[in-house]
């Protein structure tokens, strides 16, 4: 391996992590495609041919005739919507496009980037408002507001400590919306005056793969069916699951 | 008789009152999305009002068109018009602007309605809400693509190498 080939496939190792934490944070399929062809061509390939799906990217980079580079790179890491870190990352390849740096200063700006920074506080906050809103949004009045902001806290803990743990999206989706709905279901049964199905939805706003659904949907309209239709049937059985969880809760307590 | 719909309840006539919340806590309910996901904290204006407008907008048009999908299409257009907008004016990427912003039309209560009343065996009134998650999911899906195809056929740069 020649010392141009060495540092071209460094260069390309670094755009595949990056693609893969483009991902991993909710970017669309065809924003990471673009990226890391953008970002080749900067680095002076001649062509780019990126592929890439939810759980997989295929990278074969030509430096000149005959000389080409090929990488793949499983993406195994959960989604978790993180829209800071993408925009730090688009922000490093922004900025690699327009005035091309050394590697090594590459994968420092890269490793600054996908630090954590955001408090856990704020996404608590998040969290609880965002289920309080949604449940007097839909007809709830403020008490249902408050409760459903509760548990959106709840929900917003497993979130971050349970689903690490979980071996599955499935499994995790399925306990947590069953503790969820058993709590719920038992406060509306306890409590007179409240509505226990606008504190769910407001709960379930936090917890369907909404966002994911409709990207799913839209990729497969803009061409990537592939990943499209991927997400979707990942999103349907995560949908499944979460039904599964609360329709267990209503059993039990009715 | 199937229950009224949601959309409909309150929000055509005269009740100004109930339209206002909505719309209040749509912006909230933005913002709550936006601390979630993690947003800059100089973008959370931005989201919290996209949320609003959103709600807006698709009030808006469904007072005068009487059509769920058709407004929740027209209000996702016009919110993937403002990410774009205020994506290139702040340098970001646009999604990161359109999904807090789109979330008040994530059909949240029609799919737990949809859930409840396969539950309880009415399979008309679930069939109902079903229909109602589709469209919306549809229309929002639509939407964004519609802008998308136009905006990249007008600004995108072509994915080729430059010539120095």
């Amino acid at each position: 391996m020649d010392r141009s080939r060495s540092d071209a496939y460094e260069f390309l190792t670094v755009a595949l992590e990056m693609g893969e934490s483009l991902v991993a944070c909710g970017a669309e399929v065809n924003r990471v495609e673009d990226t890391i062809s953008r970002m080749g061509f900067a680095y002076g390939a001649t062509q780019m041919n990126v592929f890439v799906i939810t759980t997989s990217i295929v990278v074969t980079m030509e430096l000149s005739e005959g000389n080409s580079i090929t990488l793949t790179r499983r993406i195994t890491a959960p989604l978790s919507t993180d829209f800071r870190k993408l925009a730090r990352i688009n922000d490093v390849s922004r900025h690699y496009c327009n005035n091309k740096m050394e590697i090594e200063v590459l994968r420092e700006e890269y490793e600054r980037a996908i630090r954590p920074t955001t408090k856990p506080i704020r996404m608590y906050i998040g969290s609880a408002l965002a289920a309080g809103a949604f449940a007097i949004f839909f007809g709830g009045n403020i008490f249902d507001g408050i409760i459903a902001a509760l548990f959106g806290v709840l929900i917003c803990f497993f979130q971050r400590e349970l689903s690490p743990l979980a071996p599955n999206p499935i499994v995790y989706n399925i306990v947590s919306s069953f503790v969820i709905g058993l709590g719920v279901c038992l406060v509306a049964r306890f409590i007179p005056g409240v509505n226990l199905d606008k504190i769910m939805i407001g709960d379930i706003m936090l917890l369907i793969p909404g966002v994911a659904m409709t990207n799913a949907i839209r990729d497969i309209l803009v061409g990537d069916t592939v990943s499209g239709t991927m997400r979707i049937v990942e999103t349907v059985m995560w949908a499944g699951a979460i039904a599964a969880g609360f329709i267990m809760a209503f059993w039990i307590v009715w | 008789m199937l229950p009224a719909s949601l959309w409909h309840f309150g929000l055509c006539g005269e009740r100004m009152t109930e339209t206002i919340i909505q719309i209040i806590t749509a912006a909230l309910g933005s913002l709550g999305f936006a601390l979630l996901y993690r947003l800059r904290p100089e973008h959370l204006p931005l989201a919290t009002l996209g949320g609003a407008l959103v709600w807006g907008i698709y009030l808006l048009c469904l007072k005068y068109t009487d059509n769920i999908f058709a407004s929740a299409m027209i209000a996702t257009v016009f919110c993937t018009l403002y990410a774009e907008v205020f994506a290139k004016l702040q340098k970001t990427p646009a999604t990161v602007l359109l999904i807090p912003s789109v979330i008040p039309l994530i059909p949240g209560s029609a799919l737990y309605y949809t859930m409840s009343n396969v539950v309880q065996r009415n399979l008309t009134e679930a069939w109902y809400y079903a229909r109602l998650t589709i469209q919306f999911a549809l229309a929002i899906a639509i939407g964004i693509s519609l802008v998308w195809t136009v905006w990249a056929v007008l600004f995108q740069r072509k994915n080729q190498p430059k010539d120095n």
